[in-house]
């Protein structure tokens, strides 16, 4: 194992670097910022945007401390790989929850990283995320382990069930039965490759940096986190949260990241009494996200649904607690100034939903629409496994790749 | 910036439709695209529309199975479909939309209920226009319509190339502009010129049949033996350029005839007889058959190849408007590649013909193309399963110029030191 000597060898690279970074840091504080050559990333202004739409508390200066420690980790070329213009295109594009021989990923492929990268790559997203939304996010990581496991073993668990022209049905399981069995799923043979903890990447938008805009981008197939920092403002507009199966037992150890969201989404629809549940059902079906990868808006004008204001207490607590479980995912003191001004907007924030409102129903779709807050939760019937799973997303719709 | 994001959700869903379809990336989420297809002609559009009948279950609420589509549901769904399917031409005149009878297929290891689709504009001339369509979409906001041209003469696109992608149809994009107007015949005739160069320049056998005429034509038969001609190198090119167009004219009227439907020969056995034709060029470059025979193989196998031209111009799904076009085209690219292999090949041969390894080398490639062509024969006549020599074809066509090179080096080397003295020859 040559990584074996890599981290000694490494520490003290990663330190001169970690005390360059330190140095310049101060240096730009100390100095005249108009003249500061070396830090002309600093000199990005944060957007005036980012004031009247940011909630503040963010804790950039970690995010960007754990960024530097990990771009310090890497060579010049890898450096040139993960960092691109805040505003490069490839930020809107680049990011998926399809397989990613589909939709080619930016940045840095953890798995191509040693252990020490790896882990460095990590502590941003550690640094960026809640306890709780880091362990999600490692969580569905291990999903996506499982999911690459079960395709290995060519046990394509999708062997046509009922394709049988059976004339009596009941209404959704026609998704499932052609949507498992017919797609391309079966032993293909090393598909199973697309999937997995190697399969996630990293990059940055901007130069990470405490005063100026950039966004951290991390992502594989059932999550894609889109974090923009801009001074002590931060939106995770749009972050993708998926998963598949929903429990799972990896190495002994068991999983069921979403859980939360899970519980609290039916539980916010399911406080609705019948005549409200009539109100908020939104026009149209949906079989996967609304405004997913690719679809990055317009937002709807007309909002669907009930207004979360005219519900009972009671019942407005249920959607805090369903808002709760995406936006505590961010760093606490941020999720919390967050969770204040999206509450701060019931008057105007709508809960509807669509198909159905049951966990076991693969057509059941929720939303939450406020003037700033977005969340979309769609059940789907399985892709690789036979079990329904959840595709969500959050967004800020007034700070969506951050302030644009 | 709506455009990047629409360009953007046209090539993933294009791309994904072709890992799907190719790579299989297990577990992958199958995505129940529809897809619509549209073939552009002078006077109407044709093509087909495919919905996944899980999606289009959701979308009307109903079950839908694979026998209840065509059978209870069948007046139901037809006149759903229609209903969301219209044309709009570039004068706000609205265009005649009618489906035909529905089939289930399975694409992509999922079912869907196909429907043929015929898009009419009221004066008989199509223009660019504007398709309207929200099948399924309107109800299920997250599905999404892949709009392909599947054939457009004009702008050479034929069915044999990848389908150009117009755009996807979803909740937001519920038409999209048909450009049905554009290009001209020059690039349909380009298009097909480039299709008869591809045909020849990637076909083993055809680039073969035409070397083995070739390897003889420097020499003349005498005594049932080939001979070194003992005039000028001339005289060799002329009779080159006889078996050429010998050849032309022989595929030129069977690729006529078969494509306007005159003459109609499964393809199989032509294809057999191709090899045929290979062989017996092959014997008779080891040993003349016939006097000026290649003039007449060349002739009457042309016929034969010509068939086998004509089943390619089949599957491009012709008008008859653009049938003269097409066969001129498609002629001008195999006479082009056909000139350019002589032109490549020929001054070596003329050159090698008067030296004496000549005589080892005619019968060397000759023996050659006899194995290959006999392996075909057995092959295309299922004798048997597969041809053990198509890893050597397909590296020898696809280095044409290593191989001509390698007969010019040759020709070079047995130049300098086995010529034939020009006046020991003939006599």
């Amino acid at each position: 194992m040559s990584s074996h000597t890599r981290p000694v060898l490494r520490r003290p690279v990663v330190l001169a670097a970690c005390l360059s970074v330190a140095l310049g840091t101060v240096g730009y504080l100390a100095f005249d910022p108009g003249s500061a050559s070396a830090t002309t990333v600093a000199k990005q202004a944060v957007p005036a945007s980012a004031a009247r739409t940011g909630a503040g508390g963010a804790n950039t200066a970690q995010v960007v401390k754990a960024a530097n420690a990990f771009l310090a980790t890497l060579s010049d070329e890898q450096k040139d790989a993960v960092l691109y213009d805040f505003d490069d295109a490839a930020k809107k594009t680049g990011w998926s929850n399809f397989p990613t021989p589909v939709v080619e990923r930016n940045g840095l492929k953890l798995g191509d990283l040693t252990d020490a990268q790896d882990a460095a790559a990590m502590k941003v997203m550690e640094a960026a995320l809640s306890k709780q939304g880091y362990e999600e996010l490692v969580e569905i990581r291990k999903a996506d382990d499982y999911l690459g496991s079960l395709s290995d073993t060519g046990d394509g668990s999708t062997a046509t069930p009922t394709a049988t022209p059976t004339a009596t049905r009941t209404p959704p399981s026609g998704a499932p039965t052609d949507g498992t069995g017919g797609g391309p799923g079966g032993p293909g043979g090393g598909g199973g490759a697309n999937f997995g903890a190697e399969w996630y990447y990293i990059s940055f938008f901007g130069q990470p940096s405490k005063t100026g805009e950039f966004t951290v981008q991390y992502g594989g197939h059932h999550a894609a986190y889109n974090i923009t920092y801009a001074g002590n403002n931060v939106t995770m507009s749009p972050t993708l949260t998926a998963v598949e199966p929903e429990e799972f037992v990896l190495d002994d150890k068991a999983y069921a990241p979403l859980a939360d969201k899970r519980a609290a989404t039916i539980g916010a629809v399911q406080a609705l009494t019948a005549d409200e549940l009539a109100a908020a059902e939104i026009d149209g079906s949906f079989d996967d996200l609304y405004l997913g990868p690719g679809n990055d808006g317009p937002f709807p004008t007309d909002p669907e649904g009930v207004l979360v204001s005219s519900l009972t207490k009671k019942q407005q607590a249920k959607v805090t607690a369903m808002l709760r479980t995406w936006v505590d995912d961010l760093d606490e003191k941020a999720a919390a100034r967050l969770l204040a001004k999206y509450v701060s907007e019931y008057d105007e924030t709508y809960i509807g939903w669509s198909g159905g409102t049951t966990i076991d129903n693969d057509q059941t779709y929720v939303r939450l629409d406020g003037p700033s807050a977005w969340i979309e939760f769609s059940n789907q019937p399985g892709a690789s496994t036979d079990e329904i799973h959840q595709h969500t997303i959050f967004r800020d719709e007034t700070s969506d790749y951050g302030w644009e | 910036m709506t455009s990047v994001r629409r360009l953007f959700s046209t090539l993933l869903l294009a791309a994904f439709l072709l890992v799907g379809g190719l790579a299989s990336p297990a577990g992958a989420h199958p995505m129940s695209t529809s897809a619509v297809l549209l073939d552009i002609r002078d006077d109407r559009v044709e093509g087909e529309i495919q919905l996944p009948i899980d999606r289009l279950a959701i979308a009307v609420d109903r079950d839908l199975t694979r026998t209840s589509v065509l059978g209870e549901d069948r007046t139901f769904l037809k006149s759903y479909a229609t209903q969301h399917i219209s044309a709009v031409g570039e004068d706000g005149t609205s265009w005649t939309t009618t489906l035909g009878t529905g089939s289930v297929r399975t694409i992509d290891g999922t079912a869907h209920l196909v429907y043929p689709l015929t898009i009419r504009p009221p004066d008989g001339q199509v223009t660019d226009f504007r398709l309207r369509y929200d099948v399924i979409v309107e109800e299920l906001l997250t599905h999404k319509v892949i709009a392909t041209v599947r054939y457009d003469f004009d702008r050479g696109i034929l069915k044999t190339d990848d389908a150009e992608t117009l755009g996807v149809l979803d909740w937001d994009t519920k038409s999209l502009r048909v450009p049905a107007d554009e290009g001209s015949w020059l690039k349909g005739f380009a298009t097909t010129a480039g299709l008869g160069i591809e045909h020849v320049g990637e076909g083993a056998d055809h680039l073969l049949f035409l070397l083995m005429l070739l390897i003889p034509a420097p020499l003349v038969a005498a005594g049932g033996r080939w001979r070194a001609a003992d005039t000028s190198p001339r005289r060799g090119l002329v009779r080159v350029v006889h078996v050429v167009s010998a050849f032309a004219l022989g595929h030129s009227l069977t690729l006529a005839l078969a494509a306007s439907g005159v003459v109609h020969v499964p393809s199989r056995p032509v294809e057999t007889l191709i090899a045929l034709s290979i062989a017996v060029s092959a014997v008779h470059a080891i040993r003349p058959l016939v006097a000026r025979g290649e003039v007449l193989i060349a002739a009457g196998f042309g016929l034969v190849h010509g068939l086998a031209f004509a089943s390619l111009i089949g599957d491009l799904g012709l008008d008859r408007g653009s049938l003269v076009t097409t066969l001129l085209g498609f002629n001008l690219g195999i006479e082009l590649t056909q000139l350019l292999v002589v032109a490549l090949i020929m001054p070596s041969l003329i050159v090698l013909a008067r030296t004496t390894v000549y005589p080892a080398f005619r019968i060397g490639v000759a023996v050659i193309g006899l194995v290959f062509s006999v392996s075909w024969m057995l092959e295309r006549a299922t004798l048997t399963a597969g041809d053990p020599f198509e890893g050597v074809q397909t590296w020898l066509v696809g280095h044409p110029l290593l191989v001509a090179g390698a007969v010019a080096t040759l020709a070079v080397a047995a130049r300098l030191r086995h010529e034939v003295p020009w006046t020991a020859t003939g006599k």
